[in-house]
């Protein structure tokens, strides 16, 4: 059944089906094992794949493993953390076996990535505008004087008004949303194949992280980018992933289609989750409580 | 005659409550006592009144004055203006240990609520020793207890703030705040901080806990799904001003002001499925520094005309306790809530 094939739960044999491995992948991650010294393993045998222009949503709550993966493809792990095992292709290069300089020149250009805080991002002592124009001078070879033209446009894309005027503003003068809107900008800069999204509206107000979401989907469909989007919120996968990989300490407990995640999820990790959110749209007399006992109250 | 005696009386009150923050000076000048003074009203003019026993959801964006109301209730911070009453009294008459007995308060950043010296037991039971409740032996077990009821056990006792996860943190935080049995508690992002599933547990055990000791709740969230869960009755914040005030269930089945409806269109639901018109709001809101006149709302209102410019609308009853500030709620009401 092509059901089976690509909604998964961990444990079912390799992660990947055949069929993902076959359409072509843009980025497929094999077995990936990551670990800090002597520590239970951080990633513990996280299998996924993406094809070219697919929006992939990352779920999981604080330690499951999700932003320690997407460090990892983008060679951005911290000293002390040690890939173990597993594979990495992209675009068919490993992009473990990459040298500094090839992972440098890789990172912006085909793969890029936006975090949770923008103004932790930003260079305080630098111009939104130069920010963006330095981008496309290190990844585009445009000279400073195309790069700061080409800055205003791209400002321009991402929605920040009066963009002539914004480019010269240093990012504490903007708003968390505008700074957010640069970071986008200077990730869509060199046109990546992949964009990695950590948390991207997390620090935001709810009508400015609708501002935001809506850009990231549009700007994904015009530039035909993969995106895989990593957050804790399942509403926000709800809206704007095709495809989720639900991660709990370390490994995938499931991953498929969005609509067969949220209607008919099969792992009882994934169920407890959706019993467990409030929701917006109906109001249920108790939530679901997971691992109350076990999880939360046992292991400090 | 003591007005808060009844017991239909609202417990908390407040009316017409301003709070300005002076900020600094936008003018070279200002060191010689020229140039105009920066002049933020966090709260401009709130009226509201929480009955016992219920949970009175404050919802907002940053900026909007909405932890600053919860300080001024409940003293923390002088009010510019207004007035709240607490059981009927305003709370510089209360003697200040009874007030700071019977009102509480619980904030997001549990970690930094407790102190990082003391163990778990003995920061729960310094309220009762403060009050100088019973005798050593009595605060003991009380304390106890009151962590048993958290669900926090004696393994727990002798352990420090950064030897518990977010969650436990929380609860001992809930703990001590209810240690003195309250009757009121301020709940500031009270599981902000918190992954989902802990988030689950906290915003139960605090309704647990509402149950048991026939609690009444401010709670403040950024999070209108958190909100309308915790909820009786929610207020929305916009620039220092409340623009919407009315039952749960009514809010979000029928959202009248603008603003309210841009809120919670904007809000994700966890449904790949439902397909939402959108409507989204353009721009950032504007600084509480300068607010612009007339209806704080209408520079990002797509219904905003001439007189939302000019005149501030107050906060109407439009029937069955549902207040809205908006010149024009009614005619911009048709149903589209989202339940």
């Amino acid at each position: 059944m092509s059901v089976a094939e690509t909604h998964s739960l961990a444990g079912g044999g390799p992660g990947l089906s055949p069929a993902a491995l076959s359409r072509e992948a843009l980025l497929t991650v094999q077995d990936l094992v990551i670990g800090f010294g002597a520590a239970a393993p951080a990633v513990d045998g996280a299998s996924f794949s993406l094809t070219p222009g697919e929006s992939l949503g990352l779920v999981g709550e604080s330690g499951s493993g999700k932003s320690v993966t997407c460090l990892s493809l983008m060679g951005l792990l911290p000293p002390k953390a040690q890939i173990r095992a597993g594979q990495a292709v992209f675009a068919g290069r490993r992009l473990f076996d990459l040298g500094r300089a090839e992972l440098a020149a890789l990172r912006g250009r085909d793969i890029a990535m936006i975090f949770q805080d923008p103004l932790g991002a930003l260079n305080p002592v630098h111009s939104v505008g130069w920010q963006i124009a330095e981008a496309l001078m290190l990844k585009q070879g445009l000279s400073e004087r195309q790069a700061r033209r080409a800055a205003v446009d791209l400002m321009a894309r991402v929605g920040i008004p009066e963009p002539r005027r914004r480019a010269r503003a240093y990012p504490h003068q903007m708003s968390g949303g505008m700074n957010q809107r640069v970071m986008i900008a200077i990730a869509i800069a060199a046109a990546p194949k992949l964009l990695i999204a950590d948390e991207p509206t997390t620090a935001l107000d709810v009508t400015i992280q609708a501002q935001i979401l809506d850009l990231i989907d549009d700007l994904r469909r015009e530039l035909g980018m993969a995106l895989l989007l990593i957050t804790h919120d399942l509403g926000v996968v709800a809206q704007m992933a095709e495809r989720v990989l639900v991660m709990r300490r370390g490994t995938v407990v499931e991953q498929g289609p969005v609509d067969a995640i949220f209607h008919a999820p099969r792992h009882p990790y994934t169920q407890a989750l959706l019993g467990a959110v409030p929701r917006l749209d109906r109001r249920v007399e108790r939530l679901a409580s997971l691992g109350e006992t076990a999880a939360s109250l046992g292991a400090a | 005659m003591n007005p808060g005696s009844t017991q239909n009386a609202p417990l908390v009150e407040v009316q017409g409550l301003q709070r300005v923050f002076r900020g600094g000076v936008r003018s070279p000048l200002g060191r010689f006592g020229l140039g105009r003074r920066l002049e933020c009203r966090a709260v401009d003019g709130v009226d509201l009144a929480i009955a016992r026993h219920e949970t009175f959801g404050l919802v907002g964006e940053s900026g909007c004055g909405k932890s600053t109301l919860g300080k001024v209730i409940l003293d923390l911070l002088p009010p510019s203006g207004g007035t709240v009453r607490f059981d009927g009294r305003q709370p510089g008459a209360w003697d200040r240990k009874t007030f700071r007995r019977r009102a509480q308060l619980v904030f997001q950043d549990s970690l930094g609520a407790l102190d990082p010296r003391h163990s778990i037991l003995a920061q729960v039971r310094e309220p009762l020793d403060i009050h100088a409740v019973g005798v050593p032996a009595e605060r003991r077990a009380e304390a106890a207890r009151m962590l048993q009821e958290v669900g926090l056990g004696e393994a727990f006792h002798d352990r420090y703030p950064h030897q518990l996860s977010g969650g436990q943190q929380q609860r001992a935080v809930i703990a001590r705040a209810l240690v003195l049995k309250p009757d009121f508690v301020v709940c500031d992002e009270p599981v902000s901080a918190l992954d989902v599933s802990i988030q689950a547990q906290v915003i139960n055990l605090l309704r647990d806990m509402q149950q048991r000791y026939g609690l009444t709740y401010l709670f403040i969230s950024h999070d209108l799904s958190v909100v309308r869960h915790s909820a009786d009755r929610i207020g929305v914040m916009y620039l220092g001003r409340l623009v919407e005030l009315a039952d749960g269930e009514d809010l979000f089945q029928r959202p009248l002001h603008p603003y309210t409806r841009a809120l919670i269109a904007a809000v994700p639901i966890p449904d790949p499925r439902l397909k939402r018109d959108r409507h989204l709001l353009r721009g950032d809101p504007p600084s509480p520094f300068a607010p612009p006149p007339g209806c704080h709302f209408h520079t990002r209102c797509p219904h905003a005309q001439a007189r939302c410019r000019a005149e501030v609308p107050a906060l109407r009853d439009t029937g069955g306790g549902h207040r809205v500030a908006c010149h024009f709620a009614e005619r911009l009401a048709q149903p589209e809530g989202v339940a």
